[in-house]
């Protein structure tokens, strides 16, 4: 196991004064596939912002490679991606698949420093890891929402983060370009020696490919490998998991099997 | 129509307006893809309460108008961070209360206000060499400030969570772009006005946006269609002796007119 590069203590967050999650601990290693699975509202995607530093804990403790994310200087922020679920953004918007990814980089480069050729190289390249540099100068509204999903994870991944937050990042992406989308984060995080955080409604594709699952309604009910978790037939009801699916799937073998990409 | 070109006080006025339209267009921008409109008239409008100060207390009536118009600015975008109330409301609030002031500044001032209706609606043919000056200045830190920043301001304004992640200081930005909004909108009262400044903000940005999917061609075609707007704008002004804003505005509004009737039918 990996050196722990993310750990809450006791944390408390949420919005507007009231806590969406309560008193959560968790511990992520280096190298770790994290899924995380709940019921919608149950506080999924305040986890992940709380670890993009997107959100500040009201009670509690976040480190994120040790340090408090929300407080994060700009190299800090580099070293992590976040690939929101939503596609759509500010749809209507005059830029084109390589500008978008160029925005990953403007932090680095800073203000008044030209876009030089080194930085639109190192885009393309991003964009070839997913399979997207054909696209590069079409503008960002022609794109289906699997498209566009893999130039956001391009713009993420251009500054050769160590970890990956994705926030359902499959919703609304037909299930044949969903397993193409599952194998291209597999070999992302080979090649990349990326942590991966995701957030998913898809229970055979956590149980398959990650390696530890959290699940979380406002409480983190149970967190280990895929096996245990899903079998928990409690904490999968308070998580609102379909238990029957899951344990017939454990007998005939429809959601453990195959375990192609399971890492040892 | 070209011997009026001689006079100095049509040059000033032909400069002054060049100049606030391209600093209009360039902010107008970042205010159209930011969805900012609202908060743009929010802010043209408490200027109304600085000029209003400014005549009651024999101020300058730009410096008081920016001081003011930046004060609120501010307000509400801290207000928009730490408040339960929606932003939508809180630009309202400080809208009515800015106007509800300046009107107050208004009725307590004893001398004549005939120079308010050129304020609220703009007076291209008052403007002085100090405004001249100061919308000079203005532009070259407007758009000193958009260079340095171009492409914080352009990923704030497609994606400002993701910026936000991405290692860009966020708020910071969103600070600067009102500031400059404010700047932009106080520079530009006399040319056409605090009630349509809003509109010259919005209107030249959204035709060239019907005209290309480029950001830094949106910019360019968003400048030209707001320097036509004002030079023409400027001549109905002179030849109908109309107000200078609402001519401006008339022009721009029917460009934008033309340009969506042509690319409609382009489509269909």
């Amino acid at each position: 196991m990996g050196e722990n590069i993310i750990s809450f203590r006791s944390v408390f967050a949420g919005y507007d004064g009231k806590y969406v999650v309560e008193d959560i601990n968790l511990d992520v290693a280096k190298g770790d596939y994290l899924g995380i699975i709940g019921p919608n509202g149950g506080g999924k995607t305040t986890v992940l912002k709380l670890i993009a530093g997107v959100l500040k804990p009201m009670k509690g403790e976040v480190r994120v490679f040790g340090r408090d994310p929300y407080r994060f200087s700009t190299a800090d922020r580099l070293r992590i991606a976040y690939v929101k679920q939503e596609t759509n953004i500010n749809t209507g918007f005059p830029v084109n698949v390589l500008d978008v990814v160029l925005m990953g980089l403007y932090a680095g480069i800073g203000p008044a420093r030209p876009i030089t050729k080194k930085y639109i190289d190192k885009a393309h390249e991003a964009l070839r890891k997913t399979g997207m540099d054909t696209e590069a100068f079409k503008h960002i509204d022609a794109l289906s929402g699997g498209q566009k999903q893999r130039v956001f994870i391009s713009r993420g991944i251009v500054n050769n983060p160590e970890l990956l937050i994705l926030d359902e990042p499959t919703t609304g992406i037909d299930a044949k370009n969903q397993s193409a989308f599952y194998e291209l984060l597999y070999d992302l995080k080979k090649q990349m020696n990326l942590t991966i955080i995701m957030v998913s409604h898809d229970i055979s594709m956590i149980a398959r490919q990650v390696t530890k699952v959290s699940c979380v309604n406002h409480k983190i009910h149970v967190h280990g490998e895929p096996e245990g978790v899903l079998t928990d037939e409690q904490a999968c009801e308070v998580c609102g998991i379909d238990t029957d699916f899951i344990f017939h799937g454990k007998k005939t073998g429809r959601v453990f099997e195959p375990q192609n990409h399971k890492e040892e | 129509m070209t011997d009026i070109l001689h006079y100095a006080f049509v040059q000033k006025a032909l400069i002054a307006g060049v100049i606030s339209g391209v600093l209009l267009a360039v902010i107008g921008v970042y205010v159209v893809l930011k969805k900012m409109s609202f908060i743009g008239d929010g802010i043209a409008h408490s200027a109304f309460g600085g000029v209003a100060l400014g005549l009651l207390l024999g101020f300058n009536t730009t410096a008081a108008a920016v001081i003011f118009a930046w004060v609120i600015a501010m307000l509400i975008g801290i207000s928009k961070k730490n408040s339960k109330t929606s932003e939508d409301a809180l630009i309202g609030i400080f809208f009515a209360f800015t106007m509800a002031l300046g009107v107050i500044f208004i009725g307590l001032n004893k001398t004549y206000n005939g120079d308010i209706f050129g304020y609220l609606f703009g007076d291209i043919l008052a403007v002085t060499d100090a405004d001249l000056y100061t919308i000079g200045a203005v532009c070259v830190v407007v758009l000193a400030a958009v260079y340095v920043f171009f492409k914080e301001l352009l990923f704030f304004a497609f994606d400002e969570e993701g910026a936000r992640v991405s290692g860009i200081n966020t708020e910071f930005i969103y600070f600067l772009l009102l500031t400059l909004i404010t700047f932009t909108i106080v520079a530009s009262i006399k040319i056409i006005g605090i009630i349509l400044a809003v509109a010259f903000l919005i209107v030249p940005a959204s035709t060239a946006l019907l005209l290309t999917h480029d950001f830094k061609k949106l910019m360019l075609l968003s400048v030209i269609i707001s320097v036509i707007s004002t030079v023409t704008g400027f001549i109905c002004s002179y030849a109908f002796n109309v107000a200078s804003g609402a001519a401006i505005v008339v022009v721009a509004t029917l460009i934008f007119g033309g340009v969506t009737a042509v690319t409609r039918m382009g489509k269909g």
